[in-house]
């Protein structure tokens, strides 16, 4: 009778592919957010604007007559998402769901880890993208959606939609639109230190900074100011395109450019930092 | 009066228990502190140095409670677990700074940061940033600035992590040398054979309780459980083991003839040491050599810890 | 004197001063503050070249202030330092040798806040000033002098509002674990929020009371539509020096309580 042979042995099954690795990476960090209570309740918080467009969609439905002013057509859904960066709301989601997400692997040194895994440099970048793009989302599209099928449901005739055949396409490319935007630009000041807190206030000033170098500019020049000196003030400008309504200027187009440019730089320097970290130290 | 003393000292943090109604008395010399991961090694030491708050019971520190304490953190020098320098620092500027918060002027806390760096062979790089050290040299810039104010008390998480094996030989002797000149020393280490070459007095922890503490030797003679292993080299085995069959609290004998070797166990080691001596006499029997494999602290570990 | 210049508290707080003074993160930061004196550049090279501005110099320097200094700059420099004092420490690890040094934590929190505050004073008043002269010394040397009591009387506005900002910031560094977001979420969401409820609620700002204090006569009217009547110069003080002192306090009593169990647990 043989004996076992419990000496060590290859494994000779399949491996899985790229893409769940990279799933892995995501399941992983998406887990951690939702276990924060101050996550959910900030996700909650974000959810608000859009139970007041609801509201405001349902005075609108019920009482036509005394206020036409409210009227509901594709402009509430380029004003209700773009508020949703105005407001700060997108900005706070990206601030607490990225701004750790490299710096802390860069702190720890669990970067290396990831990188001497069987994870190329865009897997893992993926792998980080993927819980804040849900997570911005999370709070721009769904609810955006969710206030269109909140409309229909109440139409007895579906209008709006024959009017604006492309009015969800709209609402699904602007919100990925901005969703890249903000994950691009909070993933690639992430990188760029290894505090949480360092980075975060980095978004911030930039962010907010812009926006308020964009003011004073307008000021200075009688409202004529290129919205796209803004980080925010782009993202709102490029709405309109989007959403096929009149832009009053050729700004819109310029942020839309500018935006593109940001994200490419974006990607260039979490691509520099990471392959900097693949250089012992 | 003790240098350190625990009074049924317990501390959660949350629903996990840190350490169980520990009671603890230590003096001057050196004292290891044994145990594996999670045993609660690192949690007596915050206690003891100050940065944490027993959930019940009492610790004392030259008598007075350490929390937030000026008046210990003085007579204190703490070498922590965890490696943390403030950034574009040198090392002279870092243990220069930690010794002004003793009350000494700037000329004074300067003199003495480069006579301890000097200690410690840190004086050619005391001006180059920590951030430029090797782990050793890191290691032993721990160690400077928590013995540049002379402390009583010395606490020393880990300090053999991460050095080289002269680094480890170094910082025994030191260890060995501070304790022998009569302060208390307490240090905390996995190293079990490195930690036996500083001291035989241990504390031996385990899931938050103190399993034992005191003389290795005393302890390893109190663990019933396990009968004593004790190592014969002569040139007649097999008549050695014939003879001490007859005696009394020997559990298991086992011997080689190549090797010369008679192998045996027994709960009774005292007694059965003077019965060899006086066989050994009557019956003309040469005995090179004895050793006991498990009067140590590894076995001692091992039999006290592992389940 | 001496015997408080040598104290510990000012050891610390000399320490703290000089590490975050020379620091990358201090460039970064007084490139920020530098946003008005870049405006200000801008608005002398569109006022050179003739481009059409609705400003004088010391109009332009107004708005600046009110618009971009204060709202922003100032909350950000002590969100960027005062929310990291005792963070900072416990992410370097530097936290035990500092707890376990003969040192009260009052003397301790007291001499880093201290240090911290002193920075950001440091870098944002050499911004104001020279915003200050960029735009208005042009308009010749009579209007910097007959304007250099309004620069005095907003320097040492932004004392109190880079105090009183810091006090909250280190109280939220000290007791909270995410103290960015709170800290953000009070400067440019509640405190942006409250100019649009009326009544007490404005109140409950350190904006409110740093807007009634700037001495710029020109934007008095927007600021009322915007935080509603001024309360009177002495009260702002007395409550910008008040928050300024109980936040502060808070954060020592925060701090001294606080207990360290580190990184790693064995």
């Amino acid at each position: 009778m043989p004996l076992h042979d419990v000496s060590y042995r290859r494994f000779e099954g399949t491996r899985v592919g790229g893409l769940a690795r990279i799933w892995a990476l995501a399941r992983f960090q998406m887990l951690s957010l939702l276990k924060q209570r101050r996550f959910l309740f900030l996700m909650f918080a974000s959810w608000i604007p859009a139970f007041v467009r609801g509201g405001q969609i349902y005075v609108a439905k019920q009482f036509p007559q005394a206020v036409p002013f409210l009227e509901v057509d594709q402009s509430l859904w380029r004003d209700f998402l773009s508020q949703q960066v105005s407001f700060l709301l997108v900005i706070l989601v990206a601030l607490y769901a990225g701004s750790g997400s490299i710096a802390s692997d860069l702190r720890s040194g669990a970067l290396v880890i990831y990188l001497s895994k069987p994870l190329s440099r865009m897997d893992y970048l993926i792998g980080k993208c993927l819980p804040l793009l849900a997570a911005i989302l999370a709070v721009t599209l769904l609810p955006g959606l969710a206030l269109l099928l909140f409309h229909l449901g109440l139409s007895e005739n579906w209008s709006l939609l024959t009017e604006s055949p492309w009015l969800p396409a709209s609402i699904l490319a602007y919100s990925l639109w901005l969703a890249a935007y903000f994950c691009l630009m909070v993933l690639a000041i992430s990188s760029l230190s290894r505090s949480r807190r360092l980075a975060a206030v980095g978004f911030v000033l930039l962010a907010l900074g812009s926006h308020a170098l964009y003011g004073m500019a307008m000021r200075m020049s009688f409202g004529q100011a290129p919205a796209y000196l803004s980080l925010i003030g782009a993202s709102v400008d490029v709405a309109d395109l989007f959403f096929g309504l009149a832009t009053e200027n050729g700004s819109s187009w310029g942020s839309l450019v500018v935006m593109t440019l940001l994200m490419v730089a974006g990607v260039g320097i979490i691509d520099r930092r990471l392959r900097s970290s693949e250089v012992a130290t | 009066m003790s240098a350190v003393e625990l009074q049924s000292v317990s501390r959660w943090y949350g629903t996990v228990l840190g350490l169980s109604r520990v009671d603890l008395s230590l003096g001057s010399g050196v004292t290891a502190l044994l145990g594996p991961n999670g045993a609660g090694k690192s949690t007596l030491i915050r206690l003891v140095s100050g940065q944490l708050r027993p959930s019940s019971g009492n610790v004392r520190v030259f008598g007075e409670n350490p929390f937030a304490n000026p008046s210990v953190a003085a007579h204190l020098g703490l070498v922590p677990e965890e490696e943390g320098f403030p950034p574009r620092v040198s090392g002279k500027d870092w243990v220069c700074f930690l010794l002004r918060l003793h009350g000494y002027g700037s000329t004074e806390s300067s003199q003495r940061a480069e006579h301890t760096l000097e200690e410690v062979r840190l004086d050619t790089v005391a001006h180059r940033p920590v951030s430029t050290y090797s782990r050793g040299m890191r290691q032993r810039l721990k160690l400077a600035q928590a013995i540049a104010h002379h402390p009583d008390l010395l606490i020393l998480d880990e300090p053999l992590a991460g050095l080289d094996p002269v680094g480890r030989r170094e910082m025994i002797d030191w260890i060995k040398a501070w304790g022998n000149k009569g302060h208390s020393v307490l240090v905390s280490s996995h190293i079990l054979h490195e930690v036996e070459l500083m001291t035989r007095e241990i504390v031996l922890m385990n899931q938050g309780r103190v399993l034992a503490s005191g003389n290795v030797h005393d302890i390893r003679r109190l663990i019933d459980a396990h009968p004593h292993r004790v190592r014969l080299s002569t040139p007649t085995p097999k008549i050695l083991a014939a003879q001490l069959l007859d005696f009394p609290g020997i559990r298991s004998i086992s011997f080689s003839e190549e090797r010369e070797q008679v192998e045996l166990e027994t709960k009774e080691p005292e007694r059965f040491y003077e019965l060899l001596a006086n066989l050994a006499l009557e019956e003309h029997i040469t005995v090179h050599e004895m050793t006991s494999p498990d009067d140590n602290l590894e076995a001692v570990f091992k039999y006290l810890v592992e389940p | 004197m001496s015997r408080f210049w040598n104290s510990r508290a000012a050891v610390v707080a000399q320490w703290t001063f000089e590490k975050l003074l020379w620091s990358p993160r201090t460039m970064v930061m007084a490139s920020v503050t530098l946003f008005p004196v870049a405006l200000a550049v801008i608005f002398r090279i569109a006022a050179a070249v003739g481009l059409q501005v609705s400003f004088t110099g010391f109009g332009f320097f107004s708005v600046v202030t009110a618009t971009v200094s204060f709202p922003f700059v100032a909350p950000m420099l002590a969100l960027f330092y005062s929310s990291g004092i005792v963070v900072d420490e416990a992410e370097n690890g530097t936290l035990p040798y500092l707890v376990t040094r003969p040192i009260t934590r009052v003397s301790l929190l007291a001499g880093k806040m201290a240090g911290s505050l002193a920075l950001q004073i440091a870098i944002f008043l050499p911004s104001l000033v020279l915003c200050f002269y960029v735009a208005v010394a042009p308009s010749g040397f009579q209007e910097v002098g007959s304007r250099f009591p309004t620069l005095a009387l907003d320097a040492g506005v932004a004392i109190l509002g880079i105090a009183a900002y810091s006090g909250i910031f280190a109280f939220l560094g000290t007791a909270l674990r995410r103290p960015v977001l709170v800290g953000l979420i009070f400067v440019f969401g509640w405190q942006a929020a409250a100019t649009y409820i009326p009544g007490f609620v404005r109140k409950l700002t350190v904006a409110h009371y740093l807007q009634s204090l700037l001495p710029h006569e020109s934007l008095q009217g927007a600021l009322s539509g915007l935080w509603g009547e001024r309360p009177s110069a002495l009260l702002a003080v007395s409550v910008l020096l008040t928050i300024s002192l109980m936040t502060h306090a808070l954060a020592i009593l925060a701090f001294s309580r606080k207990e360290f169990a580190g990184r790693v647990s064995s």
